[in-house]
């Protein structure tokens, strides 16, 4: 299977990182691994892409660094929390990326159909179900 | 780890030296760390946790944006640095001690020859003539012997020159040399750089030194060592440039490699130039580049000319204050950052 292209994802990769400092304040490499881990090993964000991400949110007040030691081997390092802005930008990306979905959908559904790709079409469907499930938990 | 630390510096060598560039740095090497001490505790060899930890980096393109360096990254209107390699460096350094060996010689010996006249003065007048006043001979054979060795002198020195034509474009077009490699050769010139020093003062000493024989000898009775020790004072300012110029040859040789990357970028701002005495107007620059060499010739011309010693050391607690004073005033401070 071809791997996710960066263009495609870009937009959504602040997304992800605010959905993950939802959670817990992080740092550069947890947010990585979680990233990773979250979704399955079908998404690994590179490190110069996350750093881009961490200062563009950091300048627009979305998220705070702060330096602190970490618990595990004491090493020190830069970890990012979210403020109330980013919290209200998730809400809105949130809202964004399901009426983005819905359009898109009527689409690429339509254009798998044309390969005879449908179970493919409805994998991906399952998945996004299993999205807008949890997304409605923290709503 | 090294492996990784020295991916991170070349990437990073040819940037601005300015506070975001070096955040960036460090805190992509501290994910890299963190990412490289993961994958060997889930077993991966350390050659494969590097692999994996540099193949998943990205490109520095990305962060152009938000660290204001969209040119530095190679964009089409950016300086593209050419890629100087270990080996080139290595025959440079190899070939520039030859060069400045020769050019030492060279400018030894056409200081040297202005012994002649007097060496062939000495040699008739105690050897040939018996004591008896050098005849025109005698001065047309000093003279002759003093183009010779000139000639000889110059021709070391533009044969020298030749041979760095192939280096040349270092200094004419931006080049750019490899983390690992620079801190090679700033580890060898840190081993070095006593003893260069050495041979600069001992040079400079010399010089000095060299007005002793004709004052120790001038009132002697003894006419031959008067006229000898003129002879030894020509060899030793020639054993003496010699040794300055070759030492500050090969100082500038090894400055002008890790000043390579340019000084304001974060490859250049880790080496030499940070231990260089640095000012901020161009002038000022270059006038103190050549300061204690003019102090010397100050203090050796006003000394020859009044011959009151007693006096004219008075120069050199002036001239520290001077130099303290142009410090305070212009001194640029490098790598200030971080």
């Amino acid at each position: 299977m071809a791997g996710i292209s960066s263009d495609v994802i870009r937009g959504y990769n602040d997304t992800m990182i605010l959905r993950i400092l939802l959670d817990a304040p992080s740092y550069g490499y947890e947010i990585s691994k979680e990233i990773t881990r979250r979704s399955d090993g079908k998404y690994r964000i590179k490190e110069t892409t996350l750093y881009s991400a961490f200062t563009r949110l950091e300048r627009n007040g979305l998220t705070e660094s702060y330096s602190d030691v970490g618990k595990e081997n004491g090493k020190r390092r830069t970890y990012y929390r979210l403020t109330e802005a980013g919290r209200q930008y998730y809400r809105e990306k949130c809202e964004e990326w399901q009426l983005t979905k819905d359009v898109v959908e009527r689409f690429v559904v339509d254009c798998s159909a044309v390969d005879g790709g449908m179970h493919e079409a409805t994998d991906d469907r399952e998945m996004e179900d299993a999205d807008r499930r949890t997304d409605g938990e923290e709503d | 780890m090294e492996t990784i630390r020295n991916y991170l510096e070349t990437m990073f060598s040819s940037l601005p030296n300015t506070a975001e560039v070096h955040k960036a740095k460090d805190e992509l090497y501290g994910m890299m760390e963190d990412k490289y001490n993961a994958l060997t505790g889930e077993g991966l060899s350390s050659e494969e946790a590097v692999a994996k930890v540099i193949a998943e980096f990205g490109s520095l393109g990305e962060l152009a944006e938000d660290l204001g360096i969209q040119e530095a990254v190679g964009a089409a209107d950016g300086i593209r640095r050419r890629q100087v390699t270990a080996e080139e460096a290595d025959a440079y350094l190899a070939d520039s001690r030859k060069v400045i060996r020769q050019r030492a010689w060279g400018i030894g010996l056409i200081v040297a020859s202005t012994a002649c006249t007097t060496v062939s003065r000495l040699i008739y007048r105690y050897f040939v003539g018996g004591g008896m006043r050098p005849s025109g001979m005698a001065e047309q054979i000093g003279v002759m012997g003093m183009f010779v060795l000139i000639a000889i002198g110059v021709g070391m020195i533009i044969m020298a020159n030749a041979r760095l034509q192939k280096w040349s474009f270092l200094s004419q077009e931006p080049c750019q040399l490899d983390f690992p490699t620079l801190s090679r050769i700033d580890e060898q010139y840190q081993k070095q750089y006593g003893r260069l020093s050495m041979q600069l003062a001992v040079g400079m000493g010399l010089c000095i030194v060299s007005v002793v024989p004709p004052f120790l000898f001038n009132d002697m009775p003894l006419r031959f060592l008067g006229d000898v020790s003129i002879a030894i004072l020509m060899l030793l300012v020639a054993v003496g440039v010699g040794c300055i110029v070759s030492a500050a040859g090969v100082k500038r040789v090894y400055r002008k490699l890790l000043d390579l990357n340019g000084s304001d970028t974060v490859g250049g701002n880790q080496f030499a130039s940070q231990k260089e005495l640095h000012f901020n107007e161009p002038m000022v620059e270059t006038a103190m580049s050549v300061y204690w060499q003019t102090v010397l010739c100050l203090y050796l011309s006003w000394s020859f000319l009044t011959f009151s010693w007693g006096r004219t050391w008075v120069i050199w607690p002036l001239a520290a204050l001077v130099h303290w004073l142009m410090r305070q005033l212009f001194e640029r401070k490098g790598g200030t950052i971080g």
